[in-house]
């Protein structure tokens, strides 16, 4: 536990220089291209409504999902979900990209995946704004269960700052990792029910899905933006959930103490 | 004058592996080594603030190994370094982003010195100025020449004020006029007290700016000491070498190399055991892990412990329960709403019953239809425990009507007609007429087919459009007659209905006996089935 201690302490150290390397990530990002930031926006738009033509009206002729239309629901659990991916992969990366650089001057290599996890933030927000929006435009009022908001944010957040703590260390000492988890997320993008509804599998194979984490993450902001249950109602899974981000930090923060030293040794 | 950087028996070894899973095993078991390289053995000095260091040595004799273990950027193998203040490394493109341009390279570096925004906006003109590379400052660094990827890192290093400052051959590319600038910065910082490392193949170069020279040799200090001296020595080993005839040299080296990486084998065996930290976390990890697989577990385990939750609202109770076991708990239960048993037919009246696993009602597991024979063993507080033909559970007690619950009604069909659509209700004697007939004879006196065709229960069905008329068959057999667009919020209805009719679901559906035919009427779908078949009959 110590080592979770001292990883957070580092972390809360430094949030002024995470923050400014965010912001100049996100500022650098998109530079070299004529479009720029719109590249943002317009790669997410492609695939929502790619998704939504073969999975909406293709594989369900249009079927809502109960009654809240298929298009609100897909971007409830797809919105997440371009937040997650592209953290994870990229964050559990970021040690390895940048480690040439910071390996020549003293820094915190432990806040590197918190930087890419930020940087990706700005982005997310505006897409939640736009989801709330289209949500209300649907006529669904979700209400007081917006509330829970923070909730899911914080487990969103501490999920994907364990998890790439975790995997940014293993992808320096052993670089097939990274492709390793690449194919993963792209599994795990289909075996997560983003764009189908579980609930027509046999109640055995539903459990097993829900041990997956990010099937907690995107079902809790479904729930948060249709207003269909608050994160106490299933307090096995809340518990799972919590536990499972738990040992992954813990496990993350051990190794990455154990390794950070020889990181450029690995290389 | 303090020390500023002190090593003592620093040794920095480096394994060399044929393979890539060599590596990794070396990882895993800290023993497997396979061959070992010691760049660095045994190296032990101290420098006072203030001073310039020469570092020479031939190619291979642990100078970037030694300009690394100062800027701290690798750890030494073993031995202790101490270091009073801030290194900063400047080698030919040491830290520097080849995708971003050179203005993009330092605002990164300054931000990633933990520079606040304002202090680097301060900066920015002062490195440019003194790098001096002109419009390739906005250019990317992939661009760029070796001189000018030494003049931007030199820049951005001297202007981030370290303390301890190492160059690694970064001004033998630059030429003669940015040679005398980074003198000239070199000299300011001397005279501020700052530590400078001077890592050169140059001599001339070492002899104008060094106070003492280090003279490393296959990873040892050979001579360190006053700078002519080491210098005089290390020019006459150069010359030495050079006039060995090139078999000679290759030899030389070759056993020096062979040194370097054979006596060092043994020196790094000393096994590590795991430390009191170590075992510590692997028991964490255990613990945690072990919660983890628990929570798992109830996941799997059909969520007992929510049911826990909604089943008992007292929360006494659910300590009660909980100290006396699983046993009491169900006793508790029972006191609170004990189960009568019933032992009775009935048959599903609502639209859709839907079969749960447990007594609150969650997890669904199938669906009932209309009419569906059931057998309820007992109730509990509103919810039925019945067995169905393929499947049991609980379902809720006004989804299903017992037996008992059937009585004999007085409506007939007559009473009924006044729902009928106008084309049906104008001859609904001769429609029944043929509810005892064969499918043939249907065809054959019946006029005004618009449809046939099979349904999924594999019954054949005539359509009479025209009179609003489906018969149904099964096996040639007339099993029922479904009318549609009957006028159900007739106003005769109505009490007949609230009078008559027998079962109700939620007033979508009503079902009256009468001595041959069951009918049920759909308020939803506006039908009504006359069904040779009756509920009382089936039980």
């Amino acid at each position: 536990m110590t080592h979770v201690y001292h990883l957070l302490k580092e972390q809360f150290a430094n949030t002024g220089l995470m923050f400014r390397m965010s912001a100049y990530d996100i500022k650098s990002l998109y530079q070299m291209h004529y479009l720029g930031a719109l590249w943002q926006f317009l790669t997410p738009a492609v695939q929502i409504f790619v998704y939504w033509f073969v999975f909406g009206i293709g594989i369900r002729g249009g079927a809502p999902v109960g009654d809240i239309p298929f298009f609100v629901w897909l971007l409830c659990g797809l919105i997440p979900w371009f937040f997650i991916g592209p953290s994870l992969v990229q964050g559990s990366n970021s040690i390895y990209t940048k480690i040439n650089l910071v390996s020549k001057m003293k820094f915190p290599v432990s806040i590197l995946p918190a930087i890419t996890i930020i940087s990706k933030s700005a982005n997310f927000y505006i897409m939640l704004a736009i989801l709330t929006g289209i949500v209300y435009f649907n006529g669904i009022n979700p209400g007081i269960f917006l509330l829970q908001l923070p909730y899911y944010l914080l487990c969103l957040y501490v999920f994907l700052f364990a998890f790439t703590i975790l995997a940014s260390t293993i992808s320096i000492i052993i670089r097939d990792f990274q492709l390793f988890l690449q194919s993963m997320m792209r599994l795990l993008f289909f075996l997560t029910p983003i764009l189908w509804e579980p609930s027509r599998m046999p109640e055995v194979y539903h459990q097993i899905l829900k041990l997956n984490p990010f099937y907690y993450l995107i079902f809790g902001f479904r729930d948060t933006f249709l207003g269909q249950g608050w994160f106490y109602e299933d307090l096995t899974y809340t518990l799972y959930f919590w536990a499972l981000t738990l040992l992954i930090l813990f496990i993350g923060a051990v190794l990455h103490f154990k390794f950070r030293k020889k990181f450029i040794d690995f290389l | 004058m303090k020390t500023k950087v002190s090593f003592s028996n620093v040794t920095k070894v480096y394994n060399l592996y044929k393979r890539k899973s060599d590596k990794l095993l070396g990882i895993i078991f800290p023993g497997y080594k396979e061959k070992q390289f010691n760049a660095i053995y045994e190296l032990s000095f101290d420098v006072r603030e203030g001073e310039t260091i020469g570092v020479v040595g031939i190619n291979g004799s642990g100078k970037s190994t030694l300009s690394n273990l100062l800027a701290q950027v690798v750890p030494p193998t073993s031995g202790d370094i101490n270091i009073n203040g801030e290194p900063s490394l400047i080698a030919i493109s040491a830290g520097l982003n080849g995708h971003l341009s050179g203005i993009e390279n330092i605002r990164l570096k300054c931000l990633m010195l933990g520079m606040e925004n304002s202090e680097v906006e301060r900066l920015i003109p002062q490195i440019i100025e003194f790098a001096d590379i002109g419009d390739f400052m906005d250019q990317p660094v992939k661009n760029y020449s070796s001189g000018m990827k030494a003049r931007l890192g030199f820049a951005i290093s001297v202007h981030t004020n370290p303390d301890i400052l190492i160059v690694d051959e970064a001004l033998s590319v630059g030429d003669q006029t940015f040679y005398e600038r980074c003198i000239k910065k070199i000299n300011e910082f001397k005279q501020e007290g700052k530590t400078i490392f001077f890592i050169s193949h140059s001599i001339g170069q070492i002899q104008s700016i060094s106070d003492r020279v280090m003279w490393l040799h296959f990873g040892q200090l050979k001579e360190f000491g006053p700078a002519e001296t080491v210098i005089k020595k290390y020019q006459g080993f150069i010359d030495w070498f050079n006039n060995l005839d090139t078999k000679a040299q290759k030899n030389y080296k070759a056993k020096e190399l062979k040194a370097q990486s054979h006596e060092r084998m043994n020196q790094n065996e000393k096994k590590r055991k795991p430390g009191k930290g170590d075992i510590l976390a692997g028991l964490q990890a255990v613990v945690i892990l072990l919660f983890t697989v628990f929570a798992a577990a109830l996941l799997l385990m059909d969520q007992p412990v929510s049911a826990l939750w909604e089943t008992d609202d007292e929360e006494t109770r659910e300590e009660t329960a909980e100290e006396n076991g699983l046993e009491n708990e169900g006793e508790a239960d029972e006191e609170e709403s004990p189960a009568v048993e019933i032992e009775e037919a009935g048959f599903i009246t609502a639209e859709d019953a839907a079969i749960y696993e447990s007594e609150d009602l969650a997890s669904e597991t199938e669906e009932l239809e209309f009419g569906e024979l059931v057998f309820v063993s007992e109730e509990t507080d509103g919810i039925y425990y019945i067995e169905a033909e393929e499947n049991e559970g609980y379902v809720e007690s006004a989804h299903v009507t017992l037996e008992s619950g059937i009585n004999e009604s007085a409506v007939s069909i007559e009473d009924l007609s006044v729902i009928f659509p106008d084309v049906f209700s104008a001859s609904w004697q001769y429609h029944l007429a043929h509810m005892n007939l064969e499918e043939e004879d249907v065809r054959d006196t019946y006029e005004g087919l618009t449809d046939e065709g099979e349904t999924d229960d594999q019954e054949t069905y005539l359509e009479y459009g025209y009179d609003e008329a489906v018969f149904y068959f099964d096996d040639e057999e007339l099993t029922r007659l479904v009318i549609s667009n009957v006028n159900a919020d007739e106003e005769d209805f109505e009490s007949i209905r609230e009078d008559q009719a027998v079962l109700a679901d939620e007033g979508v559906i009503y079902y009256f006996e009468t001595d041959d035919y069951g009918i049920t009427v759909n308020m939803d779908d506006e039908t009504v089935e006359i069904s040779h078949s009756r509920l009382s009959e089936l039980l």
